[in-house]
């Protein structure tokens, strides 16, 4: 019963079809189910073939649903869609895209003037005594504190502030020649005179 | 690649022309289907409309594993069950509703050949009784093509083509 549908569509070939055939001669309940068959799918190819739907309506409905859609889609553009189109007309319209450039390259060029500078020389809110020296100190990145101490102890230097932005201490001293030492001193990166 | 497939794929692309092509070449057979599965004229060509449109919008994802035919059908069958759920059309099975008795297969042959008791047939069998009997008969889909579309076993298809034409034969010959 179930190669019937194979035999009906023409898709037994040789000898498959040869004992389908024989089994239908000598079962007539198969022969009868072929039978059947054949005449169920003859009166529904009939049928549709009598079925006639009204395509241009259905065709109308279509394109209104599809038309609909996009327009929808047209009149509340999301703020992808807004992003989007505001890209697509900036980089389509060249006078637009020059501009923007011109504005970047001014942004550029301002950042690197107005720069803050690498190390700054302050005055300093420390009243030194009189004969006392103020300085603005940076050591090297490796240095250890131990070997901060031990230069500091060795000219009688003392740490006031810091460490501030940029790692600068403000370093007291007794005389000039305590504020040369730190100046030449292999562990600083940068020492100058606070006024 | 076949024709209807091609189509499709075209129309995937967004080719609005090959989706009218598409849909002269197959709006009739899915009409056909739906108008059995869904039982009204004017439900079935909504539907239809609402299935191409589906088809336009979501073409681009047809990758080619089945006809193009059925896998529109697949989407007509989906949105068919979603509106019956919402009109609540619960159709009876007005199969139980004729005093049945049997015919002889020769019987059954020639009412078959009548359109009118072909069509009174149909529409008193359940829905899902006529599906699978449009399914298997006139698309002439396998039985394994028609357990995918429906979702349901191989087994369960035979089944149920075998109780449908049960159903179908015990109708016509009460009438």
């Amino acid at each position: 019963m179930e190669m019937i549908p194979e035999f009906l569509s023409g898709r037994l070939a040789g000898a498959e079809r040869e004992e389908f055939l024989q089994a239908m001669d000598l079962h007539p309940t198969l022969a009868d189910a072929v039978e059947e068959e054949r005449a169920l799918r003859a009166g529904l190819q009939r049928m549709a073939e009598e079925t006639e739907p009204d395509s241009r309506a259905i065709l109308a409905r279509i394109e209104q649903k599809i038309g609909t859609e996009q327009k929808a889609g047209r009149d509340r553009p999301g703020m992808i869609h807004q992003m989007a189109s505001w890209m697509t007309q900036l980089f389509s319209a060249p006078r637009l895209a020059w501009g923007l450039c011109a504005v970047q390259a001014l942004a550029l060029v301002l950042l690197l003037v107005a720069r803050q500078p690498e190390y700054r020389t302050m005055s300093v809110e420390h009243r030194p005594h009189s004969g006392e020296i103020v300085m603005n100190v940076i050591f090297k990145e490796d240095t250890k504190v131990p070997q901060m101490v031990l230069l500091l102890k060795k000219i009688h230097g003392k740490i006031i502030d810091g460490p501030g932005q940029g790692g600068l201490f403000i370093v007291k001293v007794p005389e000039p020649q305590a504020a040369e030492a730190i100046e030449r001193a292999a562990i600083v990166e940068f020492a100058k005179t606070a006024y | 690649m076949p024709r209807e497939e091609e189509l499709l794929t075209q129309a995937g692309q967004g080719d609005k022309e090959a989706f009218t092509e598409l849909f002269q070449a197959l709006h009739k057979r899915i009409y056909f289907y739906l108008l059995h599965l869904l039982g009204d004229e004017n439900r079935a060509e909504e539907v239809t409309a609402e299935t191409f449109a589906e088809v336009w919008r979501c073409a681009s994802r047809f990758e080619g594993r089945s006809k193009a035919s059925t896998w529109i059908m697949g989407i007509a069958r989906n949105i068919a069950y979603k509106q019956m759920q919402r009109w609540r059309n619960d159709h009876d099975d007005l199969e139980e509703h004729y005093e049945l008795s049997d015919a002889g297969s020769q019987r059954f042959v020639a009412m078959l050949e009548r359109q009118d008791l072909l069509k009174k047939g149909l529409a008193a069998l359940s829905p899902k009784h006529r599906e699978v009997l449009i399914l298997a008969f006139y698309e002439e889909l396998s039985y394994e093509e028609i357990s995918k579309m429906l979702g349901i076993p191989v087994n369960t298809v035979k089944t149920r083509v075998f109780h449908a034409k049960k159903a179908l034969r015990l109708i016509l010959s009460s009438m």
